[in-house]
């Protein structure tokens, strides 16, 4: 009976291979002669939120192209990835192969990304990922057309390690910081942790590993795991969940003692936007979270007037996801003003190589740069706490008392 | 008090029969709930563990034979020897690898791994799902299940999740019939939480029993036994190992006796404790009672019976101390009429038989007196006179002790009567370097008879005039109301009356003076009372205070004897 589910299963993802075109949406210039881009984004499911909200991020973006005669007209396609790997390579292809895409950007899951960075490198076009923070993408760089318009886990993990060294160090004492790791089971997990113990050594922190637990993408009940958690003395549990998963995780830890028993950091995702909505009053204060942009800093005008355009377009608050997008559409855009001809992929790679883009997550005085040897950018990784705010609805605990890392102290 | 009769006592059978009370239900319920979680324990773990644990056996091989199936189906559709060597993702067609990814995209699965017939991994999707020393590390620990080998778990990393390899040999026609292989690299976690069901209850924490004698909880931690534990087979190799947690490790809930034991013993001793605390305090309370009650027994009436006020026996002492005030005034009383009954048939006799002959021999010695014609016989009979004089004025007093007159009540002006005292005591008071003050007002008007009053503030004041021994002094004749008094008081700055004899001034023939009679403050007193007056005296070093109180409105009647 299950051999045949799964033979008809086989049959059936053949079949899909052989359909010609997705249904996408399309946003910016209609024109034939516009660049083409296509973006993959989860827009069901847990993960839903980030592609609706990188939607209005792309929106925005092309809203701030089309003011300036500078930049070429864009065409962005966008499509529902579902976090699934195959999904997202057939979609791929068929921007490139159908659409005549120059572009793919977006995606999410690291394990996504590794696999359709590996279709932009077989059909030699430029991928310009988004919202996925797994390192191995660009450190070292093997893919020539990856390139990365967010932090990626390295930079946050040294941004982190920064922090316990300067915050947590001192309080504990002349004896190691007692580690406990939970993460979820896939490529971003173990990037994370993997970045997180070199920064911990490079920043010469003394540590012991209490255990790493590892449930799986979207589990359900976390309870078994924080169980596991409260049975051993720990001083700093860090969590690398994102979205919806980090969401059910704080829910169920709320009611047990697992944030009295030791801190809780989330270096890389945890202060998004979409956590604090979500929880609301249920996120506890004095967790220590970061996130790739924040509502509430840098408190520059370029940030307000995002914030407040997306809050116009959709009514409510954005999740990083949306400048993420932003920041994607907006690079792609300015790489293709300071090309000469739009098809010489190598003036592209070295407009890319070479970008300097002020963002909304810049501090005054800063602006976001791309690193040319990793394809990664460079920008300022803020670490705050959770304290009671409600000026952000329906959050009603915003980040505060900002710990600010430049790029040049990543290294 | 004998011992033997202290079971009798109130306190002795309460505590008996609180201990009783509270006990024996105590007991009842510990025994009941005893049985009851003697019932349940057994229940749970004969029955239920034995359902669950059997269900968990099948959920493991129905899990596993699903990957085994998944991994039919890649065998058949992966099944050209071209994909079996080291380029091997090289050689996949678009469809074999969208295959290939929708296979992974499953959670419990981290790829795929090709090897040759060697057993040599080749490659695996995606990439680097396995590398070469992970898989020689799960190579040493091989299960057969059915016609697959399951490889691992791989030795616990704090570096990554672990993962086993259910790896199966490939027949077909298009292998040249050389034997390769495919291997499904399943996440290590997914197959751990199948026990997870066995420990919702609470009772039990399930560990997975893997080759290489290693035990995992269900998150994949490595763990050791501790304690009695149950084994149920999984498959070879494999099996359940079910750990009773401590509280309930024990015989039927022997932590549960022990509590209630010294909840027992806690009782029993908290009622021991409040038993002696009351006993304690109601015996130093009758003790005290009981020894004020023996001084007025042994006729010390005047020391007050310890009163207790908020204590359980203060109604008691507060009666008993009345009863010994009644009982005191009453003696004191009977006393008094004695002593005055008894003076006042000795001054009646006195009247009677010294009087008249002592006025025959005044009367004789006078008129030897005027027939005399010496002067020292003279002078001599003169002094007889004086001294016979002196004895009459003894007696008038006495008399006046005993029986006095019978007062004519009238109304007076107390200023008026206190102007006529200081110029009847004048001269004297000048002789004496005494200053007499008065301070009265002049509507002050007191009905009682004048001569009683006369004769008192006389005494009064002739007391105080000699208590300065010729130094001077100043008196002060003061009138006011108090209450419902109209007072008189004689204030002296004199040196006061010593404190020895204060209690004593007022007895009759009580004197400190060498010519003194010891009746002038006993009939102050006599006349005052006489008048349905009080007479009340402080002293002090510094000067005495003596105050006359009389009733506004007496009612005077006759019913003094």
């Amino acid at each position: 009976m299950l051999r045949k589910k799964l033979k008809t299963l086989a049959t059936l993802s053949a079949l899909l291979l052989g359909q010609p075109s997705f249904a996408y949406t399309q946003l910016g210039s209609i024109s034939e002669d516009a660049v083409k881009v296509g973006c993959l984004f989860p827009m069901t499911g847990r993960g839903g939120l980030y592609g609706h909200d990188s939607q209005i991020g792309i929106q925005i973006a092309l809203e701030h192209i089309a003011a300036y005669d500078r930049y070429p007209k864009l065409q962005v396609m966008i499509e529902d990835s579902r976090s699934k790997a195959s999904r997202a390579t057939r979609i791929a292809k068929d921007f490139v192969q159908v659409h005549g895409a120059s572009f793919l950007c977006g995606v999410v899951n690291s394990s996504v990304a590794l696999q359709v960075a590996q279709v932009a490198e077989e059909e030699k076009v430029f991928f310009i990922g988004t919202d996925h923070a797994s390192s191995r993408l660009t450190t070292p760089l093997t893919n020539p057309y990856y390139f990365r318009l967010s932090n990626n886990t390295q930079q946050s993990m040294i941004a982190g390690a920064k922090y316990i060294k300067e915050n947590l160090i001192p309080q504990i004492g002349n004896r190691p910081l007692r580690i406990s790791y939970i993460a979820p089971d896939y490529e971003y997990g173990y990037s994370v942790w993997q970045d997180l113990t070199k920064a911990l050594e490079t920043q010469q922190i003394p540590y012991e590993i209490i255990t790493t637990l590892w449930p799986r993408l979207f589990e359900s009940n976390y309870t078994p795991f924080i169980n596991a958690l409260l049975d051993k003395p720990t001083d700093l549990i860090i969590n690398s969940m994102w979205g919806g998963d980090l969401v059910a995780f704080i829910k169920q830890a709320n009611s047990t003692k697992l944030f009295d028993h030791a801190k809780f950091a989330n270096f890389d995702t945890g202060g998004n936007y979409e956590v604090l909505a979500v929880l609301g009053n249920e996120l506890p204060d004095g967790l220590i979270l970061s996130s790739r942009h924040h509502n509430n800093w840098p408190d520059t005008e370029l940030n307000n007037w995002f914030v407040s355009r997306f809050k116009e377009i959709s009514g409510r608050y954005p999740s990083y996801a949306a400048e993420g997008a932003y920041s994607g559409i907006l690079a792609i855009a300015e790489a293709l003003a300071n090309t000469e001809t739009y098809s010489s992929k190598e003036d592209i790679k070295k407009a890319l190589e070479t970008l300097v883009l002020h963002l909304p997550e810049d501090p005054i005085g800063f602006s976001s740069f791309m690193d040319g040897s990793t394809h990664q950018i460079q920008q300022v990784i803020a670490i705050g706490i959770t304290t009671q705010n409600a000026e952000q609805p329906p959050a009603q605990k915003l980040l505060s008392n900002w710990s600010v890392y430049y790029p040049s102290h990543f290294q | 008090m004998s011992s033997r009769f202290q079971h009798k006592r109130l306190s002795s059978r309460y505590l008996l029969l609180s201990l009783v009370v509270a006990l024996i239900p105590l007991f009842i319920f510990a025994g009941l709930y005893d049985r009851y979680f003697e019932q349940l324990v057994s229940k749970i773990t004969d029955g239920r563990v034995n359902t669950q644990v059997a269900a968990v056996q099948n959920e493991f091989k129905v899990y596993l034979r699903e990957r085994l199936y998944q991994l039919d189906v890649l065998a058949d559709e992966l099944d050209s020897p071209e994909i079996f060597s080291p380029k091997g993702k090289s050689n996949l067609s678009n469809e074999l690898e969208a295959l290939l990814r929708l296979q992974t995209d499953l959670n419990n699965v981290y790829g795929v791994a090709f090897f040759n017939s060697n057993k040599q991994l080749l490659w695996s999707f995606p990439e680097n799902s396995l590398s070469v020393g992970r898989y020689a590390s799960i190579l040493p620990f091989n299960t057969p299940f059915e016609d697959a080998e399951l490889l691992g778990p791989e030795p616990y990393s704090f570096n990554h999740p672990a993962s086993v390899l259910l790896m199966k040999q490939l027949s077909s026609s298009k292998l040249d019939n050389e034997p390769f292989y495919i291997g499904l690299i399943i996440r290590f976690n997914s197959i751990t939480s199948i026990l997870k069901s066995l420990s919702t209850d609470g009772i039990f924490t399930p560990y997975l029993s893997t080759p290489g004698d290693r035990y995992f909880d269900i998150v994949g931690q490595p763990a050791e036994l501790l304690g009695i534990s149950q084994s149920f087979d999984l498959i070879s190799n494999w099996s359940i190992s079910l750990n009773q947690n401590g509280v309930l490790a024990e015989p039927p809930s022997a932590a549960l006796r022990y509590w209630l034991i010294v909840l027992v013993l806690f009782t029993a001793a908290c009622l021991l404790i409040v038993h002696w605390y009351i006993s304690r305090r109601l015996n130093t309370q009758v003790s005290s009672l009981i020894e004020g009650i023996e001084r007025v027994a042994s006729g010390d009436l005047m020391s007050p019976v310890p009163q207790q006020r908020g204590t359980e026996i203060e109604r008691l002492t507060d009666a008993i101390e009345k009863m010994r005030f009644q009982l005191s005034n009453v003696i004191q009383s009977n006393i008094e009429m004695d002593r005055r009954a008894s003076l006042g048939n000795l001054s009646a006799g006195l009247a009677h038989d010294i009087r008249n002959p002592l006025n025959i021999i005044r009367m004789t010695t006078k008129a030897l007196i005027k027939r005399e014609s010496k002067p020292e016989n003279k002078e001599m009979l003169t002094m007889m006179v004086d001294e016979l004089d002196r004895a009459n004025r003894v007696l008038d007093n006495l008399l006046n002790f005993a029986r006095p007159s019978q007062p004519k009540q009238e109304l007076l002006n107390v200023s008026y009567e206190l102007n006529l005292i200081l110029n009847f005591l004048q001269t004297t008071a000048k002789a004496q370097k005494v200053d007499i003050r008065i301070v009265c007002d002049e509507s002050f008007e007191l009905s009682t008879d004048s001569g009683h009053l006369h004769q008192a503030l006389i005494n009064l004041v002739l007391n105080s005039i000699q208590s300065f021994n010729g130094n001077g002094g100043t008196i002060l004749l003061k009138s006011f109301i108090k209450k419902e008094y109209l007072c008189i008081a004689v204030i002296d700055d004199g040196p006061g009356i010593p404190n020895e004899i204060r209690s004593r001034i007022l007895e009759p023939f009580f004197t400190t003076k060498e010519t003194g009679t010891g009746l002038g403050l006993a009939i102050c007193q006599s006349l005052v009372q006489a008048n349905h007056g009080r007479i009340h005296i402080d002293s002090c070093d510094t000067g005495t205070v003596v105050e006359l109180q009389f009733p506004h409105q007496p009612n005077l009647d006759d019913t003094y004897e």
